[in-house]
């Protein structure tokens, strides 16, 4: 598969502020490329650039090997699928969806392309509602059959499911990536959700400070984190200093562990991640390390508990019921252990002292503080399900 | 019954002041509009159609409709087309382009614009008299390029440009609200499907702004129709439009002159609500008139 769209040393910045650095991507035709990060990390300046809406400051942006950085937004291969959809209020169902054909192809055939457009998104008998008379789902299905009726190269996609309620988001998610598989056409999906991110994709490409953080399969992004804030942004991890005594034997807690990574300098300092679900609660006498429980929450598919390790709090997803305040031996098996080197977000994220939902750090009112002052968050109901559904999934693998 | 059933659902909405704190609040209100609004509009149907006895006529009416009348209602009309017309070829690229800018810089444009609003009507029209006259300074400036004094004033021509020049900020100011309010997404949309700048423009920017075009018609050919002043002093009292005719009529202060200012006064009405409800019948579609 060729490179279809290739950004080169792209750095883009808005009133002094940079939002892009030196940034350096290609896409393949007919992925599904996912841009997955946090609210200002840079993915929809990215979006925008290849849609044509921003220019880059230096850098290049390639189609089919062509320079298109002055190639303005109308004239290129790409369509959009806007954040809250952006349909055009005075014109009916049928006439946002033709939009694109209007004045360009016969009547017969718009009307023939608009029917095949309204039959992959399951909205015939449609035609001739009001835009705004539609419920959320409906308007986004409008939105992707008039992004998709020009048979565009490469389909972006902001943030396409970020208004809909849980139930709408999963069943969009399937029906996105079975468009995409039908239709072979590039998908360029927007998320900070990290969840669908890793349920679609074919590739991630974690961002946060205008830089790309990683790029991989879900797999490789979810089990070979490259850096902290890899392991952190996407499930939950454990991230504790640890020193690399030599190959596939890793010192942490005060003790050596056994794993399965090596390449590292001799005692060279790393991050060492641990997934929640990877740990084993067992007996004190069997434990390699001893913790004692701070906090139960049930998660209906699993219990998280919250368990302080010499100080440091890990989370503990486990079946077997433990009670607050009782002391438990943890286990850890050689390939639930990952080394990453340490990056610029090393110690500042991983424990879970004072754990908080990622996607809404800052804009949740829900927060409380804990005796040493520090936020709390509620386990909202909504993180409580991505939770137990990624275990789920988990549990398939 | 079914009158009787469907009656609480309004009697929730109600305040729950006591009816005769409502009526006394509300009392001024209703004097006034009773005074000032509802009495003259009873005087003017009265004498449209009562001769000087006092029986019911038509002769009023039909005299508006004779040829000296109708010349003047029929200029009224063909001058405020023309100044509408010529206010919205103006305010449109002009709302267009101030929308562009950056916001700060979009609210100083629109001080820029209220601002010869804040001078009486009658003194921004006696200064463009001057600024007209043969020995005016824009003959002066046309002199200097070798151009002969032309007469402006006396025309239709310097009444048609009076009115725009005192009307156009009523067109620019509410076409400019509603196209700063249409989502940028839009015109973004709009070039991801293909539009060049102009096919935005018009596939996209215009439909969404018609609420504002219908105010900005409004605003504009209901004073150019019924305006007096500015044709008046622009053609020293020889171009006489509607308004003119009425005033003339109404301070002769006899019965008869009030019948046919009355008259006239009458079919202007009818024409203002007229090409309203033409002109709101397309603002209704996007949801009403934006004044």
């Amino acid at each position: 598969m060729n490179k279809l769209i290739e950004l080169k040393g792209i750095t883009k910045s808005f009133d002094g502020e940079v939002v892009l650095s030196d940034m350096n991507l290609y896409i393949r035709d007919r992925e599904f490329v996912t841009l997955l990060g946090p609210s200002g990390c840079g993915k929809t300046t990215t979006l925008r650039l290849i849609g044509g809406f921003e220019t880059p400051d230096c850098g290049d942006i390639l189609f089919d090997g062509e320079r298109i950085n002055d190639v303005p937004a109308y004239k290129r291969q790409v369509n959009t699928v806007f954040q809250r959809y952006a349909l055009f209020p005075h014109l009916n169902v049928f006439d946002n969806i033709a939009f694109a054909l209007k004045h360009k192809v016969p009547k017969d055939e718009i009307k023939s392309r608009v029917d095949e457009m309204l039959n992959m998104v399951a909205l015939r008998g449609f035609e001739h509602r009001n835009v705004n008379s539609l419920s959320g789902g409906q308007q986004q299905r409008v939105a992707i059959a008039r992004a998709l009726i020009n048979r565009p190269r490469v389909l972006l996609l902001d943030e396409p499911l970020g208004a809909l309620d849980l139930k709408l988001r999963k069943d969009m998610q399937f029906e996105l990536k079975n468009i995409q598989q039908a239709t072979g056409i590039t998908f360029i999906y927007v998320t900070h959700d990290q969840e669908e991110a890793l349920s679609m994709s074919d590739t991630i490409v974690v961002m946060q400070n205008g830089k790309i953080q990683q790029i991989g399969t879900p797999t490789d992004v979810y089990n070979e984190p490259k850096n902290a804030f890899v392991a952190d942004f996407i499930g939950e991890s454990n991230i504790v200093d640890g020193v690399m005594r030599e190959d596939r034997k890793v010192f942490f807690d005060g003790r050596v562990f056994d794993c399965l990574d090596g390449g590292f300098e001799k005692n060279e300092p790393v991050d060492v991640v641990i997934r929640p679900e990877d740990v084993d609660v067992v007996p004190l006498d069997r434990g390699m390390l001893r913790g004692h429980v701070t906090k139960v929450t049930f998660k209906g598919v699993h219990y998280e508990i919250i368990v302080d390790v010499n100080g440091f709090m890990w989370m503990i997803q486990t079946t077997d019921y433990v009670g607050v305040d009782s002391d438990i031996g943890i286990y850890i098996e050689p390939d639930a252990i990952h080394i990453m080197k340490k990056s610029e977000f090393s110690g500042t994220i991983g424990d879970y002292s004072s754990f908080s939902d990622e996607m809404d750090e800052i804009s949740n009112p829900d927060v409380e503080l804990d005796e040493h002052g520090n936020v709390i968050e509620r386990f909202d109901s909504d993180a409580g399900d991505s939770d137990s559904d990624k275990a789920a999934e988990e549990g398939e693998r | 019954m079914t009158g009787q059933t469907l009656a609480p659902a309004p009697r929730v909405r109600q305040s729950r002041k006591p009816a005769i704190v409502r009526a006394v609040t509300v009392a001024p209100h209703g004097l006034w509009c009773l005074l000032f609004i509802l009495a003259p509009l009873v005087f003017v149907v009265y004498y449209t159609f009562t001769d000087p006895d006092g029986a019911f006529t038509t002769a009023n009416l039909a005299n508006v409709f004779s040829a000296s009348y109708f010349a003047v209602l029929k200029r009224s009309v063909l001058l405020a087309l023309e100044s509408t017309a010529i206010c919205l070829f103006l305010a449109y690229p002009l709302a267009l382009a101030i929308a562009k800018l950056k916001p700060r810089n979009q609210s100083l444009v629109i001080l820029l614009l209220m601002l010869p609003m804040w001078i009486n009507l009658l003194i921004r029209t006696y200064s463009l008299k001057l600024l007209l006259e043969v020995n005016g300074p824009l003959n002066d400036f046309l002199g200097l390029f070798g151009i002969k004094p032309i007469r402006f004033l006396n025309s239709e021509f310097a009444i048609v440009l009076g009115m725009v020049y005192n009307y156009l900020p009523y067109m620019i100011l509410p076409i400019y609200s509603v196209i700063a309010k249409i989502d940028p997404r839009l015109k973004e949309a709009a070039q991801d499907l293909g539009c060049n700048g102009f096919q935005t423009i018009f596939r996209v920017v215009l439909p969404l702004s018609v609420s504002g075009i219908v105010s900005g018609i409004t605003m504009v050919f209901v004073p150019s129709i019924s305006t007096f002043f500015i044709s008046k002093s622009l053609s020293d009292g020889r171009i006489r439009l509607i308004g003119d005719v009425i005033e003339q009529r109404i301070s002769l202060h006899n019965v008869a002159s009030y019948e046919i200012g009355s008259a006239l006064s009458f079919v202007l009405m009818i024409l203002i609500i007229v090409s309203m409800l033409i002109t709101n019948r397309f603002g209704d579609k996007d949801g009403g008139v934006v004044l």
